[in-house]
């Protein structure tokens, strides 16, 4: 089979699926009804309006985790190539590795000392 | 596998960059509140001196390449550096102040900065596409975070989000046209690269696509029309001192850049980039020099200033001779000391909750401190083209390699709307000379400012009495 035609499958089946989830609001339309109701899209807590405002915005207080996640991951992403070549290359792999976990250390401490490890 | 160590001798200046600013990274964290940052600013300051010391130390006039020959050090990645230090060193100068009063002279500040200065280092030492890149994002990460330091300020804010997502998109972008040059050269290193296209390529539509990528990335970077919106902004938006880091150090890195990548690489195919510039560059110096009239904000109108200045550079390295290009290497290095000062003085004229950066607070100035307006006159005079400051001799240097191409339209061009652009220039003059103040405040009066602003007002003078001996170090790092 040639490349276009698998390309031209992908294209007929994303088409398809589009199609299928279309059709499935279309029928919901046709045989499902909808009332209209007065006060039915209103915000309600135990029966009566909510006492505070609804639209909040949430914080994503993970963010520091997601960046410290970012950094010190990536340094296995670096790790597993200099696994390869480091029984050939010997001792200047060790130190190689060692000024760049160095640096990662110092990022370490340094998102210590701003309280990036804080439970938030 | 063959693995040769690298000789990090010749990348000693970055390593010493590197570790100082690791070091200040802890001194900062670990210093009490009350000392303040003084031991960290003093601390950076001793650091880019002793870099620039390691740099003309370790100087040779032939190249060396270390790192598998993706990293070279040459004359004119020397004298690059060694502005770029010197330059950061009065952007810090200016700075201080400024920051105490606006509330960000913390570490990272000066940590930030440093990793800046270590970005533009390596891209203007990289010989090697990936590491260009790399250099490249490093400043910029930076960048994106010094203009952001005001957090609780909206327009920084604002103005760090466009810059980033543009640097971000203008990075994609440079990156693309780059895998496009590996798939058809298969190499990323600058040197292999030169020697495949001299052989010829067998898809010239691809490296084609691949240089225009390349050149839009750069555009970008550079700030020259169509691709210079985010530059208003950003430097409208970001604290003064940041404004003043942006529009200068940067300005030599990226010149750096586009010789690594043009030049070096991609001079076999000047004729297919040299269109592309030479449209960058007319749009840049028309739309730069008419749109500038238009602004209130001296920031802003600096800004615009700074487009039209970058399609001169773009002029100098279009030409594809080497007048042409240390032509372009001496604007670019003018060009940073003459906004060093514009810049400075607007630091200078600010105040707790006062920034001066509308023109009309330069209003009188000269009743208010004639000295400030006499060097603002000759900075003012310098970026207009007046003789006989240094702006005079760099935009004549540009403009005669570009006749001795035999463009002489394009030189009528770029003299036609240098005449126009002298306009916004010179009403500032007029603002300090004929106009009553304002403002009448007293004007700053720390003495470490007032020097380093003399210094700089006179260097523009003297820069355009004796311009021989830095265009000879200009022509000595080209060749």
């Amino acid at each position: 089979m040639g490349m276009l035609q698998q390309y031209g499958i992908l294209f007929g089946l994303i088409i398809g699926v589009i199609g299928f989830v279309l059709s499935l609001f279309a029928l919901n339309r046709a045989i499902g009804k909808s009332r209209i109701e007065l006060a039915k899209d209103v915000p309600a807590t135990a029966g009566k309006l909510s006492r505070d405002p609804v639209w909040v915005r949430y914080h994503a207080r993970y963010y520091g985790y997601a960046l410290l996640f970012l950094a010190f991951d990536m340094e296995m992403a670096y790790m597993y190539p200099w696994a390869v070549v480091y029984k050939e290359v010997g001792i200047v792999a060790l130190l190689d590795m060692g000024v760049f976990l160095l640096i990662l250390f110092l990022g370490l401490l340094y998102g210590w000392s701003q309280g990036a490890f804080r439970r938030q | 596998m063959n693995f040769e160590s690298p000789n990090l001798v010749t990348a000693m200046p970055e390593i010493f960059v590197l570790s100082m600013a690791c070091i200040i990274l802890l001194v900062g964290v670990y210093q009490s509140q009350k000392s303040g940052s003084l031991v960290v600013y003093l601390l950076t300051q001793a650091t880019l001196l002793g870099a620039l010391i390691i740099t003309i130390g370790l100087h040779t006039a032939t190249p060396e390449f270390t790192f598998e020959n993706t990293y070279v050090k040459d004359t004119m990645g020397d004298v690059l550096k060694a502005f770029i230090y010197l330059v950061a060193m009065v952007c810090l100068l200016y700075s201080r102040c400024y920051l105490k009063e606006q509330n960000i002279d913390r570490t990272e500040y000066y940590v930030l900065v440093l990793f800046a200065v270590l970005g533009m280092m390596i891209m203007v030492s990289a010989h090697s596409m990936l590491l260009i890149y790399l250099g490249l994002e490093l400043l910029s990460l930076c960048l994106y975070a010094l203009v952001a330091l005001k957090r609780d300020s909206e327009v920084c804010t604002e103005a760090a989000m466009k810059y980033f997502v543009l640097g971000a998109l203008a990075s994609g972008i440079l990156l693309y046209g780059m895998s496009l040059i590996y798939g058809i050269t298969g190499s990323l290193n600058i040197l292999e690269i030169s020697e495949v296209l001299k052989m010829g390529v067998e898809m010239p539509l691809v490296l084609n696509m691949g240089l225009v990528f390349i050149i839009i990335g750069l555009a970008f970077k550079l700030g020259a029309v169509p691709f210079h919106m985010w530059v208003p902004d950003v430097y409208h938006g970001a604290p003064t001192s940041v404004t003043l880091f942006i529009g200068t150090v940067p300005k030599l890195a990226a010149f750096g850049m586009v010789m690594r990548l043009l030049v070096d690489g991609f001079e076999v195919v000047h004729v297919d980039w040299q269109t592309m510039l030479i449209v960058l560059a007319m749009l840049s110096i028309a739309i730069g020099n008419v749109i500038a009239i238009a602004q209130a904000n001296l920031k802003r109108m600096l800004a615009y200033s700074t487009i039209s200045h970058m399609g001169f550079l773009l002029l100098g390295v279009l030409t594809g001779t080497a007048d042409g290009y240390s032509s372009a290497m001496f604007y670019t290095i003018v060009y940073t000391i003459m906004s060093l000062g514009a810049f400075g003085m607007i630091i200078m004229l600010s105040r707790v909750g006062f920034e001066a950066d509308n023109i009309n607070d330069f209003k009188g100035l000269n009743d208010r401190s004639p000295w400030l307006a006499f060097m603002m006159l000759i900075l003012m005079f310098s970026m207009a083209g007046v003789p006989p400051t240094v702006g005079f001799f760099a935009k004549l240097a540009v403009l005669q390699s570009v006749v001795s191409t035999g463009m002489i339209w394009l030189a009528v061009f770029a003299v036609i709307f240098s005449v126009i652009g002298a306009f916004y220039y010179l009403r500032i003059i007029k603002l300090m000379y004929f106009d009553t103040a304002e403002d009448q405040a007293p004007i700053r009066t720390d003495l470490d400012m007032r020097i380093t602003m003399s210094v700089n007002g006179v260097m523009v003078l003297g820069l355009g009495l004796y311009p021989a001996g830095l265009m000879a170090l200009c022509y000595a790092a080209i060749s």
